[in-house]
Formats: C-alpha cells, sequence, structure tokens
C-alpha cells in the first residue's frame, strides 16, 4: 500500500508544535510525539478531533458564562487533552496536533 | 487459621479496564462532565474540581523536579515526597494527569497548601471534594459491585476455606460470592463514616454535624468510612484514632464519676471557647451518662494484627500501604505466601516483611499460577 507523505519545513514543524503545546503543555520531545503522530491512522486522527468537538460543546455548558476567564478555559482544553490523550494512548501534545495538522488524516509528516 | 488479604489486584483480576488507577482518574475526570453528576454532595460546579486536577498535575511536574522539597512537613510527609519523585522521576516527560494515582494527587494538594498558604477549613473542604470524587468514581454506578458473577467456582470454594478474610477494598463482592464476614481494613462502601449516623456518639454532641447536612441515600456510597490518603502512616492514624479516642473518653468517664474534682473541671472545659476542648468535655459527660456510646471502629485492624498460622496476599501491591505489611511482619505466623504479578515486586516484599523472610517462612508464588488454578476445572 503506498504511504501517502506531507513534506513540511522544520519551522512549520516548530510553529505547529508551539501552538500545539499552548495547550498539551507537554514535556515530550517533539520528534517524539511526530513518530506517535505519524503512527495514528485517519480513522484514529478523525475521532481525536471528533473529541475535541465534543468536549467543546460540553465546555460551553459546563462552564457557566460568568466564570468563562482565559484560564479556566485554557485548564479545561488541558485537563480535556489529557482525556483525549489516554483513550488513545498517546500524548498530549500528540492528541493536539491532530486538531490542526498541516497534512490530510491519512498522511504522514516529514520534516525537511 | 487461614487468613488471606486482598487488594484491588482481585477487581482488576475480572475487569481488567475500568479499576485500574489510571482508568479511576480518567473516570473521576470524565465524571465532571456527566449531566447528573450529584452537585448536592460533591462539589456544586464540578468544573472547578477538573481544573484543580490539571492545575495540581502541572505542579505535580515541579514537584518532581525537587522544587517543592522545602514545603514538605513531618516525617510522613517527606517520605511520601520522596516515594513519589521515585515512582515518577524516570517518566516524567511522559506523564500523564491520568498516569499519577489518585491517592498521590492528595499528597499534591498538601504540599500546594502548604505553599500558597492555605490552611484549614479550605485545605479540608478541597480534600473532602476529592475524597468522595474519587469514591463515586471507584463505584462506577454499582457495577464494581457486579465483578463476583464472574468469579469462577474454584475461586468461591478457595474464599470460602479461609477462616479470616480482609481485604483494603471498599466493595462488597466477596461477601455476594461467599456469605462471608469480610474485615475491611479501609473501610467499605456500605458502612457510613461516624459523621453520616445519627445515632453515633460524635452527633450526640452540640455541633452534630449530621444537623446540617441532608444524607441522599441513592449516594449512600458516597456517605462511607471508606479511607483514602496519599500514606500509610496517615491510614493507620484515621484507623487507630477512634479505639484512643475511645480509650481515653472511658478512662476520662471514670474520673469523672469518682473524682468530683476532675468533675468540675471537666463541666468547665463545655464552656471554652474552644470547640475541641467544649466537645472533649461534652463528650466525658455523655460518657459518663451512657457508657455504651463509643466512636466506631469498624476497620479491624486489631484482627489483622493478632493473626496467626499463615496468611496468604492476594491483589495488593507492595509500593502502597506499608503499615499493613508493617503489621503482618510483626505477626505471630507460620507461613506468608505473596501472590507476586511482576518478579520485581519480589524484592520489595522481602524488604517490607525482613522478620518473615529471616524467618524462612515468606513464599513468592506467582498469581498468574494462582489464576490458572482457579479457572482449572
Amino acid at each position: 500500500m503506498k504511504i501517502k507523505v506531507k513534506v513540511i519545513s522544520n519551522d512549520e514543524f516548530t510553529k505547529w508544535i508551539e501552538v500545539s503545546n499552548m495547550f498539551a503543555n507537554s514535556l515530550i520531545q517533539p520528534h517524539n510525539a511526530l513518530e506517535q503522530f505519524n503512527g495514528l491512522n485517519s480513522k484514529q486522527r478523525n475521532s481525536i478531533k471528533r473529541s475535541y468537538e465534543y468536549y467543546d460543546s460540553i465546555r460551553n455548558i459546563k462552564i457557566p458564562k460568568e466564570d468563562r476567564d482565559s484560564e479556566s478555559y485554557y485548564m479545561d482544553v488541558l485537563v480535556d487533552t489529557h482525556i483525549i490523550a489516554t483513550e488513545f494512548d498517546i500524548d498530549p501534545l500528540t492528541a493536539i496536533m491532530c486538531v490542526k495538522a498541516p497534512c490530510k488524516p491519512n498522511e504522514k509528516v516529514v520534516v525537511i | 487459621m487461614k487468613n488471606l488479604l486482598v487488594g484491588n489486584g482481585l477487581n482488576i483480576q475480572f475487569d481488567h479496564t475500568n479499576y485500574t488507577t489510571q482508568q479511576i482518574v480518567l473516570r473521576i475526570l470524565k465524571n465532571c462532565d456527566r449531566d447528573d453528576f450529584p452537585t448536592h454532595i460533591i462539589v456544586d460546579r464540578p468544573f472547578l474540581l477538573k481544573n484543580y486536577m490539571g492545575k495540581l498535575f502541572l505542579e505535580a511536574r515541579e514537584i518532581i523536579l525537587g522544587k517543592y522539597d522545602s514545603y514538605a512537613f513531618g516525617t510522613a510527609e517527606k517520605e511520601s515526597l520522596a516515594a513519589f519523585k521515585k515512582q515518577y522521576s524516570n517518566r516524567l516527560e511522559r506523564l500523564r494527569i491520568t498516569d499519577i494515582g489518585f491517592e498521590d494527587y492528595y499528597l499534591i494538594h498538601d504540599l500546594v497548601c502548604h505553599k500558597i498558604k492555605m490552611q484549614n477549613p479550605e485545605q479540608f473542604y478541597v480534600r473532602e471534594a476529592m475524597k468522595v470524587a474519587y469514591l463515586y468514581a471507584i463505584y462506577n454506578d454499582g457495577k464494581l459491585n457486579q465483578l463476583h458473577t464472574n468469579y469462577p467456582v474454584n475461586l468461591n470454594n478457595y474464599l470460602k476455606n479461609c477462616d479470616n478474610i480482609f481485604t483494603t477494598n471498599y466493595d462488597s463482592n466477596i461477601e455476594s460470592a461467599t456469605g462471608k464476614e469480610v474485615y475491611h481494613i479501609h473501610g467499605q462502601f456500605d458502612k457510613k463514616s461516624d459523621v453520616y449516623v445519627e445515632s453515633s456518639f460524635r452527633n450526640q454532641l452540640p455541633d452534630a454535624p449530621i444537623r446540617d447536612t441532608v444524607i441522599d441515600e441513592n449516594y449512600f456510597y458516597l456517605y462511607s468510612n471508606a479511607l483514602t490518603t496519599h500514606c500509610g502512616e496517615y491510614k493507620e492514624f484515621q484507623i487507630n484514632q477512634h479505639s484512643q479516642a475511645n480509650s481515653c473518653v472511658e478512662k476520662m468517664a471514670l474520673a469523672y464519676k469518682t473524682n468530683p474534682e476532675i468533675k468540675k473541671e471537666i463541666d468547665g472545659w463545655t464552656k471554652d471557647k474552644n470547640t475541641l476542648t467544649a466537645n472533649l468535655g461534652y463528650s466525658i459527660q455523655l460518657k459518663a451518662a451512657n457508657p455504651t456510646l463509643a466512636f466506631s471502629d469498624n476497620y479491624h485492624f486489631d484482627k489483622l494484627k493478632a493473626i496467626t498460622g499463615s496468611i496468604e496476599i492476594l491483589g495488593l501491591s507492595p509500593w502502597n500501604d506499608f503499615h499493613i505489611f508493617e503489621s503482618i511482619n510483626s505477626a505471630n505466623l507460620e507461613e506468608c505466601v505473596y501472590y507476586y504479578f511482576n518478579d520485581s515486586e519480589c524484592d520489595e516484599i522481602r524488604a517490607l516483611l525482613p522478620k518473615l523472610e529471616s524467618q524462612h517462612i515468606l513464599k513468592m508464588k506467582s498469581v498468574k499460577d494462582f489464576w490458572r488454578e482457579m479457572y482449572e476445572d
């Protein structure tokens, strides 16, 4: 079976990791997170994205308007990321990388 | 006498996924998003608990890096901190919220409270919310108590042949499977804590806690006497405090009845502004008037300490609850069998039971062999 690949630059990779890790707050080495990401198939990546959409919808209900400050929002996203990471047995950074990946769900990312 | 001590490994054997430490922490977090979360018992805004767990996790990493070393007070806390760092430091980079055992979050909470100078009652209230959320997650809507339906016949026979069964589990699976009395040395879901029992000694005092509490029997297990904390020493303290309190009050009540000077002194205590002093005075007065009153001691630890004959230890990790191993090591035994899951546990057990090891009565057996036997026709 042909493996589909998306090549990105080191700058693009760094930006992807930095933005993702703002919410994951992970200590994993970026290349390890990328290895995990590439190990996920399209079904898993789409499932992870749907999980985030689900938790986003719950967040808007469960956190009252008057309590929706940036800190409570951030912590809630962080905890939800850890929940999703546990359910898929991956690092939290890997999980959030699936939300805005620079490739299609069935593509592996290669950094040059 | 044939004694058995059973831990959470028994439950994991019959449900490999839902009762691991990781799954319990995951369930605590996910429960916070449930529509039917018992906000009237645990916390009125569940997202606060979820967020707090996230904050504790971020501090856990600082703790592992040694930045909280100066915030551990007392020997027990310092030993817990050292054990915590030893357990998690080699996987710091890969740590997730769910990879830290829930009871370790009590330690993180206490250390953070020391750092930010949060004291009681707030420190206590937050810890209580964490504890009740933990019990809610373990109970798992009652599914936990159904595990016994999968017990093989050989296991039921094995359990029935034991003279005494002790467990650190809160559930009633073994009782349901065997009809035997089981000694829950860390409490049990179906026994309420004294503060939630109207007729208890505690609730005869003027500031009876139950007066301000509405018990929802649908969640009876959340009011239980289940013990949960980060170190064995604290568990042992909680286990012993009722019997020690009973002993103290009994002696004081005798003096109250026989010595008019002591009676006058104690009567004065009830007027003290310090609630603890006043309550002690009231307790002694009540005990003197009604000698049958006592703080309930449902942990059966005295029975565990007094065991003789043999003991088999099944499904109990050697990385926690050192107070239990200390008691077993001191007991007058002829044989002790520990069923290990990984070889690495054997050295740890030998270190925890040195007297039994030196007497050559400590035996290590594979738990995989145990279960193979239980499933044989």
